[in-house]
């Protein structure tokens, strides 16, 4: 039987996403289980503080972590989420080489610019005003164009495009949809998740 | 770790606010692809976490709005009602329009005139609707249910067969249309088509074409099959597409198609 390790918190609603939607699955998801990884430093490294105390303690957190029948270990959310969708559904991987590649692209524009943008929460709302009176808060607006950006960019590629990779869903369109959710939810209906 | 929110929390900095009208369209694209992912099957929406979000839609803000006393009255239709007065009546008796709802009457009826003059009078100049940038292309196209009452092959073409379709008007259109390799003469006969009926009349090999019948084709052109309306639908019944039946123009549109 595969283990899922994940941290309860927001940060992995994409990858729980993948996981649901893949439901018929022989998968154990278990949420902040310390005592199996005694050698994991529960820090994240969204804000000032828990980078300056990873810069001490040299570890970095890597949940999730699945665990495979095996005794496999796999980190990430991009390898974890390819590696559930292609046990249940291959489909969600892309059928042609193309596809393929793009899934990968798309995986990788979401880690290493949608999820960053996102999870700094001040960030959230791409239309939020700074006082640029204040002079601290102008080093945070330079901090917007990321979140500005990758939205514009997704718009552009969506323009003649019903999904991202494919003519059908993908594991890239999933793991995106999951983490715009938060950022849909401040644009349209006002909320926001301080 | 909370330093940093608390402090923007407290001073106010950031306004909280929804997207306006011109924001959200600004991503409308991303938009789309959201709603289309959190309707699919399967996807584990709905929850705390994962909360389902009710996309509005009010309109494309490049489109000018029409007069106000117009765009009021919204008629919930959708395809598959199809009331639809019966064009005959309306183009034959204009005041005289069958009322399904009292203050639309007026609006539908414009929309009549402005379709059946073509077909009535067949060489005269068909007046251009007057507004004509505020109406999104779509929903100009008058598209109605129709039903075969009588087909032929041309005579002086072979990949032509001549049909008689009652669009629920006072006679039935002539329509030329180019099916003879597709679909044999037996599968016409009495179906139930769409049909789009505000063209120009057009002369095919000496037989004018008063309408265009809606077919789909595969991919690599191999088989052509009629676009069916739904069962229960009677000659003459209008086909919109969905948040497209009146002058507000949406991000969204789903044809349903059995």
């Amino acid at each position: 039987m595969n283990s899922l390790y994940v941290n309860a918190q927001q940060a992995d609603l994409d990858l729980l996403t993948v996981v649901k939607y893949c439901q018929p699955l022989p998968l154990n998801v278990v949420e902040n289980d310390k005592e199996l990884f005694p050698q994991e430093v529960l820090v994240s490294l969204h804000s000032l503080l828990s980078k300056l105390l990873f810069l001490f303690l040299g570890r970095i957190e890597q949940r999730p972590i699945m665990v495979t029948a095996q005794g496999t270990q796999l980190r990430g959310v991009k390898t974890i989420a390819t590696y559930v969708a292609g046990l249940s559904h291959p489909q969600l991987l892309g059928k042609t080489d193309v596809e393929k590649a793009l899934v990968e692209q798309w995986l990788t524009f979401s880690t290493t610019l949608v999820r960053p943008a996102l999870e700094s929460k001040v960030l959230k709302n791409m239309y939020v005003q700074p006082n640029l009176s204040d002079g601290l808060s102008f080093f945070f607006f330079l901090s917007f164009f990321g979140s500005r950006e990758f939205i514009r960019a997704l718009n552009d590629a969506l323009q003649t495009r019903t999904f991202l990779a494919a003519n059908h869903m993908t594991v890239a369109d999933l793991l995106i949809w999951a983490n715009l959710n938060a950022y849909m939810v401040s644009c349209f209906l006002g909320k926001n998740f301080f | 770790m909370f330093f940093r929110e608390k402090f923007f929390l407290k001073k106010k900095i950031f306004k909280k606010q929804k997207l306006t009208k011109a924001q959200r369209f600004e991503i409308c694209n991303v938009t789309r692809w959201y709603d289309l992912i959190q309707h699919l099957p399967s996807i584990p929406v709905g929850d705390s976490t994962l909360p389902f979000i009710a996309i509005e839609k009010d309109g494309d803000p490049n489109v000018k709005a029409a007069a106000p006393a117009e765009a009021q009255p919204k008629e919930k239709k959708d395809k598959k009602a199809g009331g639809a007065p019966a064009a005959a009546s309306a183009s034959a008796a204009a005041p005289a329009a069958p009322a399904t709802g009292g203050d639309t009457a007026p609006k539908k009826e414009k929309k009549e005139k402005k379709e059946k003059q073509p077909a009535a009078t067949a060489a005269a100049a068909a007046a251009p609707p007057a507004d004509d940038d505020s109406v999104p292309p779509i929903a100009k196209l008058d598209l109605r249910v129709g039903k075969i009452v009588e087909v032929k092959r041309h005579e002086n073409a072979d990949a032509l067969y001549v049909e008689q379709i009652d669009v629920g008007e006072d006679k039935p259109r002539t329509v030329v249309s180019g099916l003879v390799k597709f679909i044999p003469i037996e599968k016409m006969q009495d179906q139930f088509v769409i049909v789009l009926g505000n063209l120009e009349p057009r002369a095919m090999r000496g037989v004018t074409s008063h309408a265009m019948v809606m077919c789909a084709t595969s991919v690599d052109g191999a088989t052509v099959e009629f676009l069916r309306p739904p069962t229960g639908s009677k000659p003459g019944d209008r086909v919109y597409f969905d948040g497209y039946d009146r002058k507000n123009c949406t991000f969204f549109f789903f044809i349903f198609l059995k």
